[in-house]
């Protein structure tokens, strides 16, 4: 049943409006995933580069194990910066999908009262 | 009266915007390339010397003022509202910036090249992923 809202005279289209807004939000959202995605790759991308640097600097001894180690360790420092950077661009993602849904309704009803 | 309403509808409904990220800041940005760079060309500079002109006293001062813009940047991360994540990464770069100078100074004119630019790399990682994370609130 299509829900509607009388107002002066004037329908108000609920159904269409929220359809609007989770267009919206989709929208949004994945734009941002695609974002997060290759955020993401490029992360391991990184990481792939540097191990591989490590090895290669290893094997051909111009670090030592202490020095190895060190390195490994300044990975899980940059892994954990890597996870608080893909919490910010998720959160930034979620926040740009409810604003862009709350910008259709919010110009619904400025049409609204423009028709009033 | 019932436009007095939707008025009233409308103004709540534009407070009500979600914010669970600090506003996007270019002048951030810029602070990140900036320092970012600065560091990179240290190491540069380093790992083209050689022997005695790898001493670490040549390079003290620029490690002193590459830590006053660090910490410059880490006070603004902190002060901005909801910047949990980013005071974190800020912290972690400074974190990994004072263990690569601190070696320095103890391996002083023996510190490799290899280390130096393994020191490099990291933290030009580092920097990319706070920068990801700050370009993404634009």
């Amino acid at each position: 049943m299509k829900q509607t809202l009388a107002f002066s005279g004037i329908s108000f289209d609920i159904d269409a409006t929220i359809k609007d807004m989770l267009a919206a939000a989709k929208g949004q959202v994945a734009t941002g995933w695609n974002d997060i995605k290759k955020t993401a790759e490029g992360f391991l991308q990184n990481k792939k580069k540097r191990l591989n640097m490590l090895a290669d600097y290893r094997l051909s001894n111009e670090i030592n194990d202490e020095e190895l180690l060190s390195f490994l360790n300044d990975e899980k420092t940059l892994l954990a910066s890597e996870v608080a950077a893909l919490k910010v661009i998720s959160k930034a993602v979620a926040q740009k999908a409810a604003n862009a849904a709350l910008d259709v309704l919010y110009n619904a009803i400025k049409k609204l009262i423009g028709l009033i | 009266m019932k436009k007095l309403t939707a008025l009233l509808l409308l103004v709540s409904l534009f407070s009500c915007r979600a914010a669970w990220v600090p506003p996007y800041n270019d002048e951030i940005v810029t602070q990140i390339n900036t320092t970012a760079k600065t560091i990179d060309k240290l190491y540069f500079e380093i790992s083209e010397a050689e022997g005695p002109q790898r001493a670490y006293a040549l390079y003290k001062d620029r490690y002193i003022n590459l830590q006053v813009e660090l910490n410059d940047l880490y006070r603004k991360e902190q002060a901005r509202d909801k910047s949990d994540e980013l005071v974190t990464i800020t912290s972690n770069i400074i974190e990994q910036f004072t263990k690569y100078k601190d070696r320095h100074k103890a391996e002083d004119v023996n510190i490799k090249t290899a280390v130096l630019e393994l020191q490099r790399v990291y933290l030009s990682d580092h920097f990319n992923t706070l920068l990801k994370a700050e370009k993404s609130l634009k």
